[in-house]
């Protein structure tokens, strides 16, 4: 039997689950944000069908687009509505809120992730991928409810050519029970529902979803100095996940609103 | 040094008895941790209805900052009697005033002992490493 060695990189697992249900996509995110023990995870998947989720405390109302989509999912985490399409890579980073990865407050742990995110991006070949900071977003729309129209400093964004400065990542974190889930959608191309946003394809980057990961992967790694392992959900993950899923697409989470239902 | 007249919870939240009540809010590391000192980021705060018992460490509530969604756990079991309704409209009070305007709910605690919960020290301790 054979030790690791003092300086070997931590080990965290990858997860990789393209083509999911909303449901399920959101019903595994659950679970393994539950999964107390479980080593930190990487999850990269897509959606299939094509799905728009609403921000955990968004009224449905407030997002026009979702009036006549056929698949609306609430999420677990905040801020605005995304369409998650053939063109955008989801990822979500899972581990306990003690972890030195994820240590400070909120806006450290955003940066270093974002470092990752930027770094993967600029490596298939989007150029000058950074934070937003003080500077103006074209993609910043009002009343479409959308997380890409609403840019924050912290935002990473690019130059779209003959457009200017957009917003290409949306991100937010939902911390709960000692544990942290943070949720990523890239853009990789353009869609529909959210028009004037930054994406891959728009600034000549490849658009490969299995591009993307790799980069991803090698990023995370080397920004959290860790070792990504292929590997797949526990089963009883993957049983948590159906049961946990069944309440993102229902009726009465995607149409709550707490901010206007508690009669006060 | 954090107020000495309360107790403190490693989750961020703190508790003072008062008469019969227990008054529970969260601290000015919580507010700094959430919104990096800038008091805009946080957009929203969930607060439960009165007449709901709950168990201590149960989740009574949620805060929205701009970046993360954060739970808010009871520091005693009981039934919540007030919340603080200047909330909903006025945020910036949990930067302005955390310890006092800044109250989230008041409790009828099933046992008024606070002694589960960290003292101030204790408390100044947990978030220094």
């Amino acid at each position: 039997m054979t030790g690791a060695a003092a300086d070997d990189p931590e080990e965290w697992r990858l997860l990789e689950t393209p083509d999911v249900p909303a449901a399920f996509a959101m019903g595994l995110d659950e679970a393994i944000l539950r999964s107390v023990g479980a080593a930190p995870t990487l999850r990269l998947y897509s959606w299939a069908p094509e799905a728009l989720s609403l921000g955990y405390f968004q009224a449905f109302e407030d997002v026009p687009a979702a009036a006549d989509h056929p698949s609306v999912v609430r999420r677990l985490t905040g801020g605005g509505a995304i369409q998650h399409h053939a063109g955008e890579l989801t990822f979500s980073v899972a581990l306990d809120a003690a972890h030195p990865a994820y240590g400070g407050s909120v806006p450290d742990s955003y940066a270093r992730t974002h470092r990752a995110v930027a770094r993967a991006l600029e490596a298939v070949g989007v150029p000058s991928v950074a934070p937003r900071d003080d500077r103006t977003c074209v993609s910043d729309l009002e009343g479409t409810g959308m997380c890409f129209h609403d840019s924050t400093p912290m935002d990473l964004c690019w130059e779209m050519p003959g457009a200017g400065l957009a917003k290409g990542v949306g991100t937010a974190q939902r911390r709960t029970g000692g544990r942290i889930l943070h949720h990523g959608s890239i853009k990789l191309d353009a869609a529909g529902l959210e028009p004037a946003i930054a994406h891959a394809a728009g600034a000549g980057a490849s658009t490969d979803h299995a591009a993307m990961s790799r980069a991803l992967v090698a990023a995370f790694e080397d920004e959290f100095a860790v070792r990504l392992v292929p590997s797949e959900p526990a089963p009883e993950e993957l049983r948590a996940a159906e049961e946990l899923g069944a309440r993102y697409g229902a009726p009465e989470f995607v149409h709550r609103d707490p901010r206007r239902g508690r009669g006060r | 040094m954090r107020p000495d007249d309360r107790r403190y919870l490693d989750t961020h939240e703190w508790a003072k008895l008062d008469g019969d009540l227990v008054i529970v809010g969260i601290t000015d590391f919580a507010v700094e941790e959430l919104s990096n000192g800038n008091e805009g980021d946080l957009v929203y705060c969930d607060l439960p209805d009165v007449g709901r018992d709950i168990d201590q460490g149960e989740t009574f509530g949620e805060i929205e900052s701009v970046k993360a969604v954060s739970d808010l756990n009871a520091p005693v079991a009981g039934e919540i009697v007030e919340i603080n309704n200047e909330i909903d409209e006025h945020l910036e009070v949990l930067s302005e005033d955390p310890w006092k305007k800044g109250w989230l709910i008041k409790i009828k605690p099933a046992d008024k002992s606070l002694d589960h919960l960290m003292d101030a020290e204790a408390y100044e301790k947990h978030i220094a490493h």
